[in-house]
C-alpha cells in the first residue's frame, strides 16, 4: 500500500499543478480540462486515504524493487539515446544500435543478436520503404551524401 | 433491384477480385502494426486510384480499410499492443486467451466476428441507408455531446478491477485531450511553446505510447527474456477453427446481432467511428456477463463485431449526405470524388451499380480477410515464440516508425515516449490503460460539441436536456452507470462473504 500512498500523493501533486496552470485559461478552454483535473484530485486523495487505511492491515505490499530493474532503466536510457541520435544518423543505422544494444542489455545470445538485427533491418527497409513508400529520417549526417 | 444485380457483377470481375485481395492484404499486414492503422496506408494507397474506374478504385480503398479494421486487434492479441484504436477493447479478452495458451482461438474469433460483423454492416447498409441517414440527420451538436459523453461513462465498466484507479486513468485520457488550441477561443493549452502541440495529442502517438513503449518497458520486468511469451498454441487445422468457430458462433448469436446492430448504427452516426462502437458493444457484452477482462471470447466477439459493423454504418451517411463517419471514412469520401461519384441522395438513383459494387465490396472483402484470417493464424500465433529479449528493442523500433508517420515528425515520437513512461508508471501501479485512450478519444469529441452546442443555446444548458434524442441518451447513461456500480457493490459484497 506504501506504492499507493507515493502514487496518490504525486498524481495530487501533478493534478494540482496543471490545475493551477488551467487558471490562466479562458474560461471557456478552461472547462474541460479544470473538470477532468478537479476529478483526478478527488479521486486521488480517496486513493491516498484509502491506502493509509489499508496500510495497517496489508503492509505487505510494500514498493517492489523489481518494478525498477535495472534492464529497464537501461532500457530507457537507449530509448532516450536512440531517439537523440535518429535525427543525426537516420533511422536505418540508429535502429541497427538500438537493437544490437538492446538485445545485449537483455541478455540474448550474440548469434541471435545478429540475425534478428539484420532480419529485421532488412524486412523493414522492404516493407516501410520499398513497399509504403514511407519517408523515413536519413539523417543530418547521410543527407550530405545524397 | 436490377441496380443491386449491376452492381454484385461489376464487383466480381476479375480485376475488382485483384484488387480486393491485394486491399485486404496490405490492410491486414498495416493494420497489425501498432500505430500504422488504414489511414496511412489508404492515404498511401488513394493517389494510385486516380487512373482507376470508380468501382476498381472504390473497392481497393474499401479492402484496405476493412483489412485494416479487421487486423487491429492481431497484435493486440498477441503482445497486448493494439495496432488502431478500434482494436484496444478486443486486446483486452484476447490477449488474456492468448496467455492462457489459446492465441490461435482468440485469432479465429477475432477472424470470423470481424467478417459476421463486416456482413452485418453491409446489409444494414443495404436495407436501411435511407432510414439511418435520416435519423443521423436529427443529431445536432448538443445530442452529438451528450453521446460522447455517454462514451466517457463506459471507462467505469472497463476499469478491470479498480473503478477508482479506472476512473483516475480516464481523467488523465481527458486532459491528454484538452492539450493544444481550446475549441472555443484557439487559446493554446499545456503546450509549453512547443508549436507542435497546438493540433494536440495526435490518437497515434497516444496509442503508440500507451500501449507500445509502455509494453515494452513493462516486458524488461520479464524473468526469462531468452524465451517467447510461450503461448502454447493448439493444433492448427482449417477443419479444427471452422467447427469451433460455427459452435462459438452459434453460442454466442444474440451477442453477435446486438453488437452488428450497435457497431453499424454508431458507424452511421458522423464523429464516432470503429472506436466508440468497439467499447460500446463490449461494454454491452461485460454488463450481461461479468467475467467479460479475464480471457472470455465474447470479450472479443462483441466489439470485433461491432467496428467491422461500422465499416458498413459508417458508409451510409458518406454515400448519401457526403458527411463522412469516421477519419477513415473522410478518405474514402475523397476516393469517392477522385473518381468522380458524387455523395447525396441522387447517387443512389444515378450511379446505383457503383454504389451497390462498393457496398458488396465490403462483404467481399470480410470473406477474404476471414480467410486469409484463419490462414495466416498459425503463423502469426508461432510470433509469439520470439524471445521477449528480442522482442522489446523491435517494439521500440516499430512504435517510433508508428508514431513518426503520424505527422511526419520526430517530435510525435518524443510525446510517445513521456506518454509511454507515464503508461508505464501506470501499469506499475494498477492503473488499467484502456480508460486512458478512451478519455483521449473521447475528450476533444465531447469539448468540440459541448462548445458548439452552448454557442448556439447563448449558454443555456437546456439544450442538452430536450428532444427525446438527448432524454433517451441520458437514460442509457444513468442506466449504465447504475449497472456497473450495482455490479462493482456486488462483486465486493461476495469477496466480504
Amino acid at each position: 500500500m506504501k506504492r499507493d500512498i507515493l502514487f496518490s500523493t504525486t498524481l495530487i501533486a501533478f493534478s494540482a499543478i496543471f490545475y493551477y496552470m488551467a487558471r490562466s485559461f479562458p474560461s471557456k478552454d478552461a472547462l474541460l480540462p479544470k473538470t477532468a483535473l478537479f476529478g483526478m484530485l478527488i479521486l486521488s486523495f480517496i486513493l491516498l486515504i484509502n491506502s493509509i487505511i489499508n496500510k495497517k492491515s496489508k503492509d505487505s505490499t510494500s514498493l517492489n524493487l523489481k518494478t525498477f530493474n535495472n534492464s529497464i532503466f537501461k532500457m530507457f536510457l537507449l530509448t532516450v539515446v536512440y531517439l537523440f541520435l535518429l535525427p543525426y544518423m537516420g533511422y536505418f543505422p540508429s535502429t541497427f544500435l538500438l537493437l544490437i544494444f538492446g538485445m545485449k542489455i537483455l541478455e540474448i545470445k550474440r548469434a541471435l543478436i545478429f540475425k534478428a538485427t539484420i532480419g529485421y533491418i532488412l524486412l523493414s527497409w522492404i516493407f516501410f520503404v520499398k513497399v509504403l513508400s514511407v519517408p523515413l529520417p536519413i539523417g543530418l549526417f547521410f543527407k550530405k551524401f545524397i | 433491384m436490377q441496380d443491386i444485380i449491376k452492381g454484385l457483377i461489376l464487383l466480381l470481375q476479375f480485376k475488382n477480385i485483384f484488387f480486393l485481395f491485394a486491399g485486404v492484404l496490405s490492410g491486414i499486414i498495416v493494420g497489425a502494426l501498432p500505430g500504422m492503422g488504414g489511414i496511412l496506408i489508404i492515404t498511401l494507397i488513394l493517389p494510385f486510384t486516380y487512373s482507376m474506374r470508380p468501382d476498381t478504385a472504390m473497392s481497393l480503398l474499401i479492402a484496405v480499410y476493412c483489412g485494416s479494421v479487421y487486423a487491429g486487434c492481431v497484435s493486440g492479441i498477441l503482445f497486448n499492443i493494439p495496432g488502431t484504436g478500434s482494436g484496444a477493447a478486443s486486446s483486452i479478452d484476447g490477449h488474456e486467451l492468448a496467455k492462457k495458451g489459446r492465441a490461435g482461438d482468440a485469432l479465429a474469433y477475432s477472424a470470423a466476428s470481424s467478417f459476421i460483423g463486416g456482413v452485418i454492416g453491409a446489409l444494414i447498409c443495404l436495407t436501411f441507408a435511407p432510414l439511418v441517414a435520416r435519423l443521423a440527420l436529427l443529431f445536432g451538436a448538443a445530442e452529438y455531446s451528450v453521446l460522447a459523453f455517454f462514451g466517457i461513462t463506459i471507462i467505469a465498466s472497463v476499469s478491470q478491477g479498480s473503478l477508482l484507479k479506472g476512473l483516475i486513468g480516464g481523467f488523465f485520457g481527458i486532459l491528454l485531450g484538452t492539450v493544444g488550441m481550446g475549441a472555443n477561443t484557439g487559446y493554446f493549452r499545456y503546450t509549453f511553446g512547443f508549436l507542435e502541440l497546438a493540433d494536440g495529442i495526435n490518437m497515434v502517438w497516444g496509442i503508440t505510447g500507451l500501449f507500445a513503449f509502455s509494453q515494452a518497458f513493462q516486458l524488461c520486468k520479464t524473468e526469462d527474456l531468452e524465451s517467447g511469451i510461450a503461448f502454447n498454441v493448439e493444433k492448427f487445422s482449417f477443419k479444427h477453427y471452422y467447427n469451433k468457430i460455427l459452435k462459438v458462433m452459434a453460442k454466442h448469436k444474440m451477442l453477435i446481432l446486438k453488437s452488428g446492430i450497435v457497431g453499424a448504427v454508431i458507424g452511421a452516426i458522423p464523429g464516432t467511428g470503429a472506436e466508440i462502437a468497439s467499447w460500446i458493444a463490449y461494454n454491452e457484452a461485460k454488463r450481461e456477463n461479468s467475467k467479460i477482462g479475464t480471457g472470455e471470447e465474447a470479450g472479443v466477439i462483441a466489439p470485433e463485431v461491432a467496428n467491422n459493423a461500422c465499416i458498413g454504418g459508417a458508409l451510409i451517411p458518406t454515400l448519401t449526405l457526403g458527411i463522412p463517419g469516421s477519419s477513415t471514412m473522410s478518405l474514402i469520401l475523397g476516393g469517392l470524388m477522385l473518381a468522380g461519384l458524387r455523395p447525396g441522395f441522387r447517387l443512389f438513383s444515378e450511379q446505383g451499380p457503383y454504389v451497390y459494387s462498393i457496398i458488396f465490396s465490403i462483404i467481399v472483402s470480410s470473406a477474404i480477410f476471414f480467410v486469409l484470417g484463419l490462414l495466416v493464424v498459425p503463423y502469426l500465433a508461432k510470433l509469439t515464440s520470439v524471445p521477449i529479449g528480442i522482442l522489446i528493442p523491435m517494439i521500440i523500433a516499430l512504435a517510433t516508425i508508428g508514431a513518426f508517420t503520424a505527422r511526419f515528425s520526430l517530435f510525435g515520437v518524443y510525446i510517445s515516449l513521456v506518454i509511454g513512461v507515464i503508461a508505464y508508471f501506470f501499469r506499475v501501479n494498477e492503473v488499467p490503460i484502456p480508460p486512458v485512450i478512451l478519455g483521449l478519444i473521447l475528450g476533444p469529441i465531447v469539448e468540440e460539441h459541448l462548445a458548439r452546442a452552448l454557442i448556439i443555446s447563448n449558454g443555456s444548458l437546456k439544450v442538452f436536456f430536450t428532444g427525446y434524442i438527448n432524454i433517451f441518451l441520458w437514460f442509457a447513461i444513468v442506466l449504465s452507470v447504475g449497472i456497473t456500480i450495482y455490479n462493482e457493490y456486488k462483486v465486493k459484497l461476495n469477496d466480504v462473504k
